[in-house]
This record gives structure tokens, sequence and C-alpha cells, in this order.
């Protein structure tokens, strides 16, 4: 048997209103809004951010990690290895990308979970985000959102939840695609895909999830139906006599539909509330469907998320214009950075240790932690070396500026000199608002961003940005 | 041990027009800068026995200022030893430096220190924007211009001293008033503080009145020992020097010790300069100063880290009025950078250029009356290295 050990999501800060969609487009006004990933996000940012979030406080080291999504940031690349390095994992660790579908992230769970119970691996992190892009002004520009979770798979008597079932069936059905070479999701006819695509995919693969857990739709206590909009999940609820009170809110009209990361990703908010005894279903649609029986376990009674789905959900910082929108998607043109940064991929390899997973160096005659890591100590000038220490992603600010002439998509860049709870002092962009939130003395976070495309490649580093949510 | 003590002379200066040079090339200015230090000094430029080239940003525009070659082609100065050298805006600073201790040596006897930078044959934004921009390393202080490097220092000051943008916003007023009187100034029109405020933010909190512009220029000093200056000249002469790398690229940003309040170089090399020259305190004992302006903050931690004042009272000393002309300690009665302009290479001995018109009391309407003692300042990188040199009137 086989469980969840922790779970984590990743909810980008931005919303993008309903209202500003509609109003951009002259469309009659609609409500709600969806989370969309700033400019240095994507999909690897957001799993990798949410698997760091689940191993790094922890310590944890897992046999592999796995990716799902269908927006990767590199179409010949694996994806899985960035995010083991970025969560500090071991050169033994285990790596595979899922990819796409819909599905991707309970496919990879399902992977996971068979390695687990066949005894090869003992636990794998599920890192799943996606970051899918609709057609400026058409009806999937309300519904996509951008979004990232991780779960940590292994033994149950380990889990805070075990799965008790997982049944998944397969069709080939066109309901959303992306052609090689798309930028936008296409969607086929909703109200037809919703009766051929959907219904009879996702009623049957419960209903036999729930039979094979040996239980009933009524013994159900968070029910996760993924689905395409608000009304075909409620038609799937239905139909398969779940009660109005398992319903798990899909949040489509608060961050959107996060693609293949979104059933993952609700996990992680049932996972926050539910009760030691209680079921959980949890399902995925897309080319077929999967569904899967949960139980949550006694030790999910002492877990205390560190980031609660919740509040991730209401921290959101709404954009004032639909142009900011684009011009984070790439979509117009904003203000470039230069098209000749300097990257160098033997640079980045030499010093990957100290800038991708953050370590600086404690020297060992004086004991100063250093970042960037010195041949001779800057502070007592010993060469007896240093000792790597793992940096806290906590600092505050001690000093910063705002740069107006800094090219960037979203200006101006705000640069701080920051020191690391534990030890460290360095120099980062500030993101997600914190132009306007920060300022000396603020605490802030490190989140892994993209930072420029030197090289020809997507260059990745620490930024900072508030601890809360910060304004709107 | 002391090194300087007076040895040495500035026997002659040359000094471009700064600015948007567009009708003059790296070669025009070099030349330009030579010829007149030659002609002050009553020397042919075939008599020049070494020569020390500045240029700190070579590959910013015309790819010249890569070597000693640079400047030997355009002097035709063939068969003697020149050497480039280079230490961000401190450069022409550590020219002036070397052709000294060229001199000390016994090795040389007639010697041009020479700064030229040619920048504005790009765009400002394609110059030096794009350096921090698309060179240095992908990630470290990636996002700083240099402006920012200086502004993180500003607002650490405010912080710690209660110093305030206004200050700031006094020198900048001030450096363009005397920037009007200077006929080699890039900038020659007074400023208000409102100006300052309402000029375009570059780097919290300095503005684009903040921030020296863009420019070409060059600027020279021909130098002998003070035994073989020829009876003809008007030399003035160098009692003491300091010059002080104190840190580097990336570590005042990086080193937690770092209070960002002032910077060590300068603290380093005016102490040695004091100590060669015999001066116990600045304020009494030195009639004017040229410090590296680059940004309004900067002038403003000179006058702590000089030891003019403490620190903390470094926004009492601009809005008193000491730092400007007729007050106690002019500074930059040449306009500084921010109305000069800072053509990289050549700010350095600029200043030597300004300090000997003065000290010679042929600085026009710029004049300080009686002034004996002057003292440039001269910093590259991130405050990291400092030039301090005395001159005194012959």
């Amino acid at each position: 048997m086989t469980g969840i050990l922790d779970a984590a999501a990743c909810v980008p800060r931005h919303r993008l209103p309903a209202e500003l969609v509609g109003a951009s487009w002259r469309r009659t006004a609609r409500v709600g809004s969806r989370a969309v990933a700033n400019a240095d996000e994507d999909s690897f940012t957001l799993a990798a951010t949410a698997a760091d979030w689940l191993l790094t406080a922890s310590g944890l080291e897992v046999d592999a990690v796995y990716f799902a999504s269908t927006t990767a940031p590199y179409r010949e690349k694996l994806i899985s290895p960035m995010i083991a390095a970025v969560a500090d994992q071991p050169a033994s660790v285990a790596t595979a990308d899922f990819s796409g579908s819909l599905r991707a992230g309970l496919s990879a769970l399902a992977g996971a979970a068979d390695a687990v119970a066949s005894g090869r691996l003992r636990s794998v992190a599920v890192a799943a985000a996606d970051c899918r892009t609709a057609r400026p002004g058409a009806e999937l520009d309300y519904v996509l959102g951008d979004a990232g979770a991780a779960v940590v798979v292994g033994r149950d008597e380990e889990a805070i939840a075990t799965i008790d079932a997982h049944v998944t069936r397969s069709d080939d059905f066109l309901h959303v695609w992306r052609r090689d070479g798309d930028r936008f999701v296409t969607s086929g006819d909703a109200r037809f895909a919703r009766v051929e695509g959907y219904l009879k995919n996702i009623v049957p693969v419960v209903q036999a999830a729930l039979e094979r857990a040996g239980i009933s739709a009524r013994d159900v206590q968070h029910a996760i139906v993924d689905g395409p909009d608000a009304s075909s999940i409620a038609a799937a609820a239905k139909a398969l006599e779940l009660s109005r009170e398992s319903a798990v809110d899909p949040l489509l009209g608060s961050i959107g539909h996060g693609g293949a990361a979104h059933s993952l990703l609700l996990l992680t908010g049932v996972l926050d509330r539910a009760q030691p005894g209680e079921r959980i279903l949890v399902t995925g649609y897309g080319d077929g469907a999967d569904a899967l029986v949960l139980t949550a376990t006694d030790r999910l009674a002492s877990r205390k998320p560190a980031r609660p789905l919740d509040e991730q959900v209401q921290a959101g910082i709404e954009l004032d214009s639909y142009q900011r929108y684009l011009v984070f998607r790439g979509l117009v043109a904003g203000q470039e950075e230069s098209e000749r940064p300097f990257s160098s991929i033997s640079l980045l390899r030499r010093t990957a240790k100290q800038d991708v997973r953050l370590y600086g160096g404690r020297c060992r005659n004086c004991g100063r932690v250093q970042y960037p890591i010195p041949r001779i100590c800057r502070n007592c000038r010993s060469d007896l070396g240093f000792d790597e220490v793992k940096l806290e992603r906590r600092g505050t600010v001690f000093t910063l500026t705002e740069e107006h002439y800094f090219p960037s998509p979203d200006p101006p860049v705000v640069v701080a000199v920051l020191d690391l709870e534990g030890g460290g002092r360095l120099v980062l962009q500030g993101t997600d608002g914190a132009a306007r939130d920060v300022e000396i003395g603020s605490s802030v976070e490190l989140v892994y961003r993209r930072h420029h495309e030197g090289g020809g490649f997507h260059n990745y580093y620490w930024k900072y940005r508030t601890v809360n949510g910060g304004s709107g | 041990m002391k090194t300087w003590g007076g040895k040495i002379a500035v026997v002659g200066v040359g000094c471009t027009r700064f600015g948007e040079n567009f009708d003059q090339s790296y070669e025009d200015l070099a030349v330009e800068a030579a010829q007149e230090a030659a002609r002050d000094a009553g020397i042919e430029l075939a008599q020049i026995d070494g020569a020390w080239l500045s240029t700190a940003f070579p590959d910013a525009g015309v790819w010249k200022g890569r070597s000693g070659m640079d400047l030997a082609e355009p002097l035709a100065l063939w068969d003697v030893p020149i050497t480039r050298v280079s230490n961000y805006c401190a450069s022409a600073g550590d020219a002036l430096r070397n052709a000294c201790m060229a001199l000390l040596s016994g090795a040389h006897d007639c010697v041009l220190a020479l700064g030229v930078e040619k920048l504005r044959d790009r765009s400002p934004q394609e110059s030096l924007v794009a350096m921090q921009v698309e060179t240095g390393h992908p990630y470290y202080q990636k996002g700083f211009t240099a402006a920012g490097t200086f502004s993180v220092f500003a607002n650490r000051h405010f912080r710690t001293y209660g110093t305030t943008r206004e200050h700031l916003a006094q020198i900048s007023v001030k450096n363009h008033a005397h920037g009007v009187d200077n006929p080699r100034a890039q900038y020659r029109s007074r400023i208000e503080l409102d100006d300052v405020r309402h000029s375009p933010m570059v780097a919290d909190p300095l503005t684009v009145l903040d921030c020296c512009p863009t420019t070409d220029g060059g600027a020279a000093a021909v130098l002998m020992r003070v035994e073989d200056v020829p009876s003809s000249a008007r030399p003035v002469v160098i009692r003491g020097h300091g010059f002080s790398v104190s840190a580097g690229w990336d570590s005042p940003f990086y080193d937690p010790d770092n209070d960002f309040t002032g910077y060590r170089a300068t603290r380093v090399a005016s102490a040695k300069a004091y100590e060669e020259a015999g001066i116990a305190s600045p304020l009494d004992e030195i009639d004017l100063a040229e410090a590296h302006d680059c940004f309004s903050i900067s002038e403003l931690l000179a006058y702590g880290d000089l030891g003019f004042v403490d620190p903390s009272d470094s926004g009492d000393f601009v809005a008193s009025g000491a730092s400007a002309r007729g007050g106690e300690v002019p500074f930059n009665t040449s306009g500084g950078l921010l109305s000069c302009g800072h053509p990289v290479g050549a700010t350095g001995l600029r200043m030597v250029h300004q300090l000997t018109l003065q000290l010679r009391g042929e600085a026009g309407d710029m004049q300080v009356p009686d002034a004996k003692v002057g003292l440039a300042h001269n910093i590259g990188g991130p405050g990291a290295v400092a030039a301090v040199t005395i001159l005194e009137a012959a």
C-alpha cells in the first residue's frame, strides 16, 4: 500500500480579473479571476517552488522526482532534474517528465505509487504545474489558471493519506488540444464534449474507483471532481450522487483551471483541512479520466501545512491592466531585456551548487558564512577553505533600490541587499510586487525564477518577494 | 616611509571640452589633450620618455584604448614604453600614480599621464547601461545599473544618519551652478531643487539630475621630478597621494559587515595621502577639492570618507553652503562629474587639470581666491578603488 506523505501547492500571486478580460474585449462583464504567472514564472518554477517548499524545509530526500505539465519550458530537455536540483536532491534521484495531457499529474502520481508499491522506490516527489495560454479574449481566457502543486508519494505507514484505489480510463477524444507550434490552447464544441468526452469518462471511472475501494459515493467526505467548467462538474457530481457537502470548490472562479496540476492542487487544499478517517475522491479529466480514493490517516492530525492553499488563493495581487498580462505572457513586446545578456553553461555548471541549491561557505577559520563562496576568506584572509552550508530561503532587506533603466518586462527592477536568516548576505532582484511592498527591514522569502535568456537558454536564479501575499 | 613628499611636479595640463563630441574620435581627443599639456609644459611631445594611458571601457565603443599602442599611434610617440591602465572610474588616478612612480624610480624623466574615453559613438543606454545588462556574471548583482550600486548606499545613509533626498539635490544644484563657469563642462546651466526632484527616476532615490551624463573627453598631465622642471614652467607640486583597492566588484554588496554609509577605499587612500602630505585637519588645511560626484550621493559620502566632517554631518555640510564656491571648502568648482560629464578614463586627470588651474590662479570665473592646497578624489567600481591626490601651489 502507498500513500501521500505531504503535499504543497504553489499559486502565482498575480490575478487577472475576469472583469478586466471582458472590458478589454468589450464583452459582457463576468465575475471572478484567474491566477496568472508573473513574467518570470513558468511551469518549471511553479513546480520547483512547490517541491522546494515540500522537500527543503523538511530536509527530505526522495528516490525520484517526477514532473507533469503540458507546458514545460523546454521542448527538448528534461525538467524533473531541474526541480531535483532546486530542491537539493542527490544525483541518485530518478527523474521523469509526464506531459501531453491534463491528466499528466495523476499519471505521474500513478507511476510514483506503482514504483513505491513495487518496492523499487521508497518515496517519489511528484511536481506538476501548468501555464497554459488562451487566445486573448477567447472563452478559455477566463478559465485557464496558472498553478503548481507537489506531493510526496511513499509507503502507507508514513502517509497522511493512503491511496486505496486508482482507476484510469483512456479515450482518444479531442476536447482541448494544442498542436505542435500552436501558441494557444484550442477547445472543441463545449456541449458535445461535456456529454461525449467528459461525462462518459468521468462517471464510469469514479464508479469503478469507488467500487475498487469498497465504498459508495455517500462515504466520500471530500470529492475533487475535475472538469472543464463548473456546470460540467456539477453534472458529473449529480450523476455520481456525490453529496453536496463533499463537493470541493474547484476554484475555477478564483484561480482558474490549473491544467495538469489542478487535481493535485485541490488535493493539497483538502489535506489542509481533512480529518483522519475521511475519504477523499480525486479525479482528473483529459484524454480519458483518472479517479483515486484516498483515506486520511491519523498522521494528518499532527500536520501543520506551511503554506495553506486557502491563504495562497486569497493572497492575490490584481493586475491593473490586461496589457500587463499580455506582457507577462510575451504576447506584446514589453520593455525587452537586452538581446545579448551574457551567460555560459560552463560558468553556471561550476557554481550550480551555490546558485541553484543555494549554498554558501562557512570559513573554517573565522566561521563567517559567505556567498558566493570565495577561495580565501574575505573576512579573516584565511585560506583554510570553506564548509558548504545550505542557506535559508528567508531574510531581511538591508538596503535596496528601484532600477528604472534596467530593462525588464515588469519595470522597475527592484534590487536588494539581503541578510539571510542563519547567515549570508547576497544581492537579489525582487518580484511579485516587491517594488511596492518591500523596504529596508522587510522580511522576505526567496523564490526561484526565470532571470533572463542569456546564452539562448532559460537562466533561472533566486529572487525575493514579500513573505505574505503583498497588497492588492 | 614617505614616498611623495613634494618630489613630483605637474608641469603641464591639458583637457578637451567634455561633452557629446560627435565631431571627435578617440584619437582626436587623445591628441588634443596631449598637445595642450605639452604646450602648457613648454615641451615637445617627443620629449616624453614614458606614458600611461587610462581608458576604462575600450570595448564600449571604438575598440580603442586596449593597450599603450592606442596612445602611441595618434601621438606618433614611438619607441617608448606606454602602458594602458584600467581601474574602472579611478583609471586616471592610477595612470597618474604609475607615471609618478616611474619618475620616483629614476627610470624616467618626463612622463605623460593621459586619460581618454570615447563613449558617445553609442547611445548612453547602449554603452554603460548595456555593459551591466549584457556583461558580468549572469546572476550576481544582475539588475543593478551603476546608479543603483550607489543608490543602495544613499538609502542606507538616509536610514542611518537622517540624510535626505534634499541634501542630494543640493549637491546637484551646487555642482550645476559651478559648471556654468567652466568652458569645458558638458552642462553649463543652473538647475533648481525642483528640477532634480522632478527629473525622471533612474534608481531610487537618484533621478537623472543626480547622475553624471555619458560623455566624451580627454585629459592629460605632463609630470617631472621637481628638480627637473624648466624655469619657464608654472608647476604645481604633488604633496601627497594615496591609492587603495579596498573591495571588489561584488564584495561591497555581499559583505555582511558593510554598513553602506561610506567607502573604505576612500578612507584608506585619503589617510595615506594626508600622511604623505602632513595634513592633520583636511577642513582647515585644504582649500578646495575635486571629489568624485558620479552621483550626488558619492560626493556626500566623500565629505565623511575624506574626513572633512563626521559622516552624520554630511547633509548639513552641503546644506550650510560649506562645499559651495565661497564656502569653507569648495567641492567641485569645475562643476564636477555632474556638470563636466564623466568620460570615465579621463575624469581623474580632468580633476588634476582643474586643480592645477586653480592653484596657479588661472581658473577664471571658477577661481577660488588664494587657493594653495587642493585635493583630487577619484573612485572606481562600486567605491572599491580610490585615488586621493594632494596638490599644492609651487
